[in-house]
Parts: C-alpha cells; structure tokens; sequence
C-alpha cells in the first residue's frame, strides 16, 4: 500500500467494482463466507465492495462532510483481513494499483487526516500511542516484562521484536520464546526500549505518528548491529516490511522473519528438537496478517509436524481462507462488540473441528479468544504455536 | 422526502414489520451504497433498502410500497454494469440476494427450483455434485441465475434453447402470488413451461422488475454427459463462422459454439497480474479485420458432449463441417502457442459447468465497458459484422471486440460489440453513446435488427404499435400506481 495517496487519485479504482461480490465469499465450490462484517451485516454497504462504494459516493459529492465520521464508523469495521485484497483481481488492475484492503485503509487515512474521528476513545488511543510509544494503559505489566527480560542474553547479531501485545497482553508467548530460544543457545537480543511498531496508529487512520516510532526502531537496531529481526507478532512485520520503507529514508538491512519460521528453521537445522509427546488435538487458527499480509500459512503447520503425538485438525476455513478473528484493523479499538462477534463466528469453526486447543501465532488473535472466552460457557483452550514447542521439548 | 417526517416513519415502521427490522436500512451510508453502480447511470438514492427473506416478505413489502405510492427498485445480487439497478430517487430498493435458497434440484424431471438470490457458483457448485449441469453466462459466479435468466442470457447451451426458464413464482404489485406454466396448478411442480394457457412467464422475461417480484424461479438443469470436449476451430471470415455455427447446431453436433473475434480471445492473454502497467497483446491495438496477422479472424469454440461413441462420431462431423466453411481445427499446439488462457478459461466455463475466478471481470479494469447488442437472422448477421466494425474504427476505438452465437439453432443470432472507453474521456463516452443509438437504428432499418435489451430509450417500446399497446395495458393492470421500477422507463 502507498500511504499517500489522496481519494480523488483512487477514483479509477473506485469506478471499477462491478458488486460481484467475490471479495465476500472463498473460491468455488465451497463458497464460504469471507468477509467477516459483510457476513455480520448483510447489507453491501459492509464489505469490500461496499465501503469502495462509499467512497465514491464521497466523490460523487452524495455523502456532505459532516457525515464523514459516519464512514468512518462502517470502515472501522472493517477488520482489515485482506480476503477482498487477496481476492478482488478487478478493482487492482487500476491505477494506482491498489488492492480493496488498501484502499479501506486508505479511506480511514484520508478520513482521519480530514480531521475526522470516530469517538474520543479512538483520539485518545492515537495520543497515547504518540506519547507513551504503546498504546495500553499500563500497570504492573511493566515489572514481569523486566523479570522476562532479564534471561535475555542480550547478545550476537540476532533481535527479537516482541512488539506492545506480547509484551503487555500475551506475555506467556514471549516468555515462551525466550525460553525455547535459550534451549536452543541461541545468542540475541531484545530491546530495552522498544517502541510501538505504529501498526495501530494505521489502523486507526493516523499515519504521521509512524515516522518517529519507526525512526526510533530502525535506529535502535542500526546501533545493536543485528543482521536479523525476528518477529514475535505478525502485526509488527507486516508494518516494518510494508510500511517503514514509505515513512523513513532508513534502509531495513536486515532480515526480517516471523518466530515460527525461524523456529521451523531451527527444528530442520536439529538445533531443536522436540521430543515430548503432546498427546492432544489441536486446531490452527492462520492469522490474517501472517497469511494474507506475510504469506506464511506453512511454518506453524511444520513446526506440529515435528512434535511427536499431536493431532492438527484443519478447520474448514483455513490458509488463504482463514476466517478472521476479528481483531485487526484497529476494530477491536474502535467496535469491541463488532470484533467479538467476529470472533465467536470463528470459534464455531473450531468448535466444528473436535479439538482441543486452538493455537494460533499471532498475538492480537489470541487475545481476542481470551476475551471470547469471557462471555462463553465452554471455554476455549488457547496456545500460541511457540507456547505449543516449548511444551515439546526436553 | 425528509427522513425526519412523519411519512417517512410510517413507511420504514411498516416495512420493518414486513420483512424484520434487521433486514430493513434508511441509513444514510447504506443508502449511498445503493445509489449508483459502475456505470455513467447518474446516481438516485433510494430511502429505503429492504432485504426480504421470503416470498411473503415480497408481498407484504409491495403492499406497503403499493399503499404508500413508493417506487420499488428490485435487484438481486446487483451485479451489471449498464446501470439496470440505479434506483428511483426516494424509493425502495428490494434486494433479493439473502433469499438464497436452492429450494429442489429434481433429478428425474431435470429442473431445479432456487429463490431469486442464489448465485451462478451456488448453484453450480450443488449440481456438480449431483451429476448435472446449468446455463453458463460470461457473467461473474457472484451473479445471481435468477437475474440472469430473466434478462435473457446469452450463456453456454443458448444454441438449443434461447434460456433455461421453465416458470416463475412471482409477486404482483398488490400481493398477489402467482405461479407460471405447470407448477400453477395445485400439487404439481414446475416441470413444463407450457400448459393449457397462456404461457405468462414470457412476461416476466426482459421487463425488468416493472410488472412483478420473482421470488422462485425453476430452470432447465442437464445431466453431465459421458464424455465432454471443447473444440476450437479457425476461421478466416466471419460468413464462414456464422455457416460453419448453424450447420453444427442445426446436425446436432454441439451443444453450444461461440464466435470470438480477434480482439476477444486475445484479451484473455491480458497480464493483469503486474503491479504498474498491464501488458496487453499488440494484435488488441491492431485493426481486427487485418488480414495480415498471422492468427484467425474468428475462432469458434464448440461444446460437444454425450456417449463416448457419439463424441468420436461428432468429431468426425466437426472435422468435416470445418474444412467445407474453409476452416481448420486449432491443434493443440496452436492453442498452447496463441491462446492458451482463453482455452483455458472456455475449458473451465463450458466444460467444467462453472465460472472461473475473476477470468471475465477483470478486463473491465481495461475502462468503461460499452456494448451494443442486437439479435438478427443470420445472413444479416454477417453484413452487419462488417459494418459496425466500421462504425467504431472511425472512431479510432481500440479493442474492437464482439462475440455472437447462435440461439435456437439458428433461427436467429446473437452480435454483442463491445470496447472498453477511458472513463476519464468523457467527449469520446457521449461520442459512442450517441454512435451506439444511431446504429440500433441503423440496423433495425438496413437488415432487421432488434436491440437485444432496452436501453433506458422509450422510443424503443413505441416503436413496436400493438405490442406497446397490449404490454401497457397488462402493466395498467397489474401495477396501477406505477411502483415497479418506474426508473427503469419502460413505461
């Protein structure tokens, strides 16, 4: 995605959507439902098409602009799965050449820079980010990320990029890592000060804040010297990778690589090997942002394969037709409930499976089926895939 | 209307009770949603869009419009590019897109009975697994069957039977719920299209949403064959496309054969995979008469299937049938080498039963799509080819594309042009507009052509004496107040 584009120069774009529908439901013959509001709201309005639709009404001068900020209420809906982006071979084939998932985002940028916000809710989670450099309210989070850290060897040209969820939200998954890293001697660092990728503040629409944080980042790792990035959420590669080139002149001369390749990599160098047994079905949910934005569906899947005893049951949505989980594109910021109802669509998908743990590897997703499990009877057992390893080895 | 009146609220209140309130929207946001579509169709919104799950759903909302005076809009799943859909300004908008039921594949008659929202790949993604098969458009699969084949399609098997419609349930304007054909009678299905009456769902067939709601529509499914191929043959004119297409409808050879002109098949070899620029075939910006090309002027695809003794026999036939209209048979090695992804988009369509992903969408990326169809007899066909290709070149247009087929073994023929216009050119957009009316004219008057579809022109109806007179008198009858998608300008 190119972050600077303004509506009027995505107007071809906007003109080429025929209301096929495509972006909405997986390839033939099984037709699934894809697109999680479009799913939950029925109307066109809420799907890929629909929110290109409202962005040319802008454009055709149907939508005053004291309305705006109730387009920017539909689009934050929007999960930003990338199923219509992925899907949508039609609307891309324009110039300048943008995917339906992009031109969402773009919508919200340009709704966000017109000095429209959805509530103060969504300002407030923006100045924080730009302020604190996360964008949660901590507490006492701040002291067992220390103790965390301290088993860090914090040395050799290797950097695990935690980023703000699994530090403060998901911390068993870092803790697990560095676990399974230290089994595996393997020598790197974290950063003491790491700060927000900025994935949320594009989520939220607000993309001028980015340039610092990435600023910081790229010149906190030039200074360590490490050749390589390894990324504990998927959210935050996908940002480094797509993003920071647009909003830094600092070159990424390292490589990046999500933690369950490079653990995969390690399996199939025998630096790891897990030999428990782990007696129990699991079921994979594939993370959007590592799927469709990375392109990753395989490496977790290996990594199980390794694992002695334990059972993979596909959902029937999975790889590039994974179903959302419904957090993504700062819908669990900006419509709670929305994304919740997301979430337990997805959960039926698991449910449907017989397994027992869903595993996933992406921080944000496992978060939001911690939260599901709030307000569901039969809770759902929830692992990250590094957590699943480390159970495995010796 | 304001939305804030009192006029306003009785009529959402009423609508909600009719068809649940979750399935009813006077948003704002939803209205501007279903305002306007790809076309250059100036944008109309709608007060209300109304998504209704059944067919007494249909009924209690047209009561509702028919008591309020409101214009009705409907539309299934609203996939068209000509703007068929654009509603009445303050309005209703019915979509029909969530009744989407298959409601009976019956494989002993070969019909399937489906409400009006289920789309091409539901539809053929349930009949693959029995055994069967449907009419096939160059449509998306996100299109509805029902839109389709009320609008006349132009899909696979159209040779043999102009469309796949055997009847119709459908909701007149003031509630009443009729069915078409056999299924009118009490205990009987939709079998036959024909009784001892009238055949009345003709009349819902191209009159787009003005006379009734179709909330059940039967059609024609057809086994899968033994054995199944797609030929494809050369052809160095048009005349001899047209011969060589009759005489294998008219023995019985294919089921279905396309004409395709240069411009056409080589679209498909269009790479719209590449981030900045498409990569388009040099022969799409040549003339597509020029003889100097070393690829056909037409191809033919021809669909045969049947038992495996009958298909040996064809292609035999088909062999001979080709060589005696001056053609040949594109071996494989020509397929692989000139068109390769046409083949294998036709190979998806017209032998797998389904529609490929995006294969036909996607090249209205290349701009505005314009299109001019008519239907003629055959031999006319030919002179107007020629003609109307003309037409365009002196407009400096490129591509220059057109298919055509036969329908109801040749009887008649189908002639779709079509070019793809910058929609930024505005100047040229009109240019081909005002071009498009005078050769429907053009071709009505010199060979006796009729537009295939109305174009939002009412002189077109006019023109037609008696039959106006007829068709405006039953519309008189069934929908006195004009509800039915008085925007459409039929009426």
């Amino acid at each position: 995605m190119e972050l600077d584009i303004n509506l009027k120069e995505l107007e071809r774009q906007f003109s080429l959507c025929i209301r096929c529908k495509q972006c909405t439901y997986g390839s033939w013959p099984k037709n699934f439902p894809m697109c999680p509001i479009y799913d939950q709201y029925k109307f066109f309005t809420y799907s890929g098409g629909g929110l290109i639709y409202l962005a040319r009404g802008i454009l055709l001068g149907l939508i005053e602009k004291d309305r705006y900020d109730e387009v920017l209420k539909v689009a934050s809906k929007c999960t930003s799965c990338n199923y219509c982006g992925q899907t949508c071979k039609l609307v891309k084939v324009g110039p300048p050449h943008q995917n339906v998932t992009d031109l969402i985002r773009l919508l919200k940028i340009n709704l966000v820079n017109s000095g429209v916000y959805l509530s103060e809710e969504h300002k407030q989670v923006i100045d924080r980010v730009k302020e604190t450099k996360h964008p949660f309210i901590f507490s006492s989070e701040e002291e067992a990320l220390k103790t965390l850290k301290s088993k860090v060897p914090n040395k050799g040209k290797i950097l695990i990029f935690s980023g703000c969820l699994t530090s403060y939200k998901t911390s068993e998954n870092l803790k697990a890592a560095i676990e399974v890293l230290n089994k595996a001697g393997i020598d790197y660092h974290m950063m003491n000060n790491e700060w927000c990728c900025g994935a949320p503040l594009l989520d939220l629409g607000n993309v001028d804040g980015i340039a610092e944080l990435a600023e910081h980042n790229l010149e906190t790792i030039k200074v360590m010297g490490v050749g390589k990035v390894v990324f504990l959420c998927p959210h935050c590669q996908e940002t480094f990778q797509n993003v920071y080139p647009q909003v830094s002149e600092k070159k990424l001369d390292f490589e990046l690589i999500f933690i369950t390749k490079y653990l995969r990599e390690l399996i199939d160098q025998n630096v790891l090997k897990p030999s428990k047994s782990l007696p129990y079905r699991i079921s994979y949910h594939d993370p959007c942002y590592l799927g469709r934005y990375l392109g990753d569906y395989e490496s977790a899947r290996g990594i199980f394969d390794k694992i002695p005893k334990i059972s993979l049951v596909e959902m029937e949505r999975n790889r590039k037709e994974s179903y959302c989980c419904g957090g993504g594109g700062g819908a669990k910021f900006l419509d709670y409930d929305n994304s919740m109802v997301i979430c337990q669509e997805r959960s039926k998908d698991f449910k449907k499976t017989g397994a027992e743990v869903l595993v996933t590897s992406c921080p944000l997703c496992k978060s939001q089926f911690r939260d599901l499990n709030q307000s569901i009877n039969k809770k759902i057992v929830i692992k990250d895939t590094v957590e699943v390893l480390s159970e495995s080895l010796d | 209307m304001s939305k804030n009146n009192q006029f306003h609220n009785q009529i959402y209140n009423a609508l909600c009770s009719a068809a649940g309130k979750e399935n009813v929207s006077d948003s704002e946001m939803v209205l501007v949603t279903y305002s306007f579509d790809s076309s250059t169709t100036p944008p109309t919104k709608p007060d209300f869009v109304v998504m209704p799950r059944d067919t007494i759903s249909v009924k209690q909302v047209l009561e509702v419009a028919n008591r309020y005076r409101t214009p009705v809009t409907v539309m299934s799943a609203g996939t068209n590019i000509v703007g068929m859909t654009v509603p009445s300004e303050g309005g209703i908008v019915l979509e029909l897109i969530w009744m989407n039921k298959i409601i009976e594949i019956n494989e002993d008659a070969a019909y399937a009975v489906i409400e009006p929202g289920v789309t091409f790949d539901e539809l053929t993604a349930r009949l693959i697994e029995k055994g069967f098969r449907c009419q096939i458009p160059t449509a998306p699969g996100g299109a509805t069957v029902t839109g389709n084949v009320l609008l006349k399609p132009s899909g696979s098997l159209a040779n043999r039977h102009l469309d796949s419609l055997i009847g119709v349930e459908v909701v007149l304007p003031d509630g009443t719920i009729v069915r078409t054909g056999s299924s009118a009678f009490p205990f009987c299905g939709y079998f036959m299209r024909y009784g001892p009456f009238p055949d009345l769902a003709g009349l819902f067939c191209s009159s787009y949403g003005t006379l009734g709601v179709v909330t059940k529509a039967a059609i024609r499914i057809y086994p899968i064959n033994e054995s199944v191929k797609v030929s494809i043959v050369a052809f160095d004119s048009f005349l001899d496309s047209v011969n060589f297409t009759k005489e294998v409808c008219r023995g019985n050879i294919a089921e279905h054969c396309i004409i395709w002109n240069r411009h056409i098949y080589k679209g498909y070899e269009i790479d719209f995979s590449s981030k900045n620029e498409l990569s388009v075939p040099e022969v799409i910006y040549d003339d597509p008469r020029s003889k100097d090309s070393n690829l056909p002027y037409n191809l033919v695809t021809v669909l045969m299937s049947g038992y495996q003794e009958d298909m040996d026999a064809h292609e035999k036939v088909l062999e001979k049938l080709s060589k005696a209209n001056s053609g040949h048979i594109f071996s494989k090695e020509d397929i692989e080498k000139n068109i390769a992804k046409a083949a294998e988009s036709w190979k998806s369509l017209y032998a797998e039963y389904h529609i490929p992903p995006m294969d036909q969408t996607k090249k209205y990326g290349l701009g505005r799509y314009v299109a001019w169809i008519v239907q003629a007899e055959p031999k006319s066909l030919v002179s107007i080819e020629k003609e109307a290709i003309q037409f365009l070149d002196d407009l400096n247009i490129r591509p220059i594309c057109y298919y055509s087929m036969p329908f109801d073994y040749g009887r008649g023929m189908f002639f779709r042009l079509f070019s793809y216009v910058n929609p930024q050119d505005k100047e040229l957009l009109a240019k081909v507009g005002t071009l498009y009316q005078d050769m429907y004219k053009w071709a009505m008057k010199k060979y006796g052509a009729t537009p295939y579809r109305h174009r939002r022109d009412p002189n077109n109806l006019a023109m037609t004496g008696g039959y106006q007179t007829l068709l405006r008198a039953i519309k008189k009858l069934v929908d006195p107040n004009n509800i039915l998608n008085p925007g459409i300008t039929l009426f």
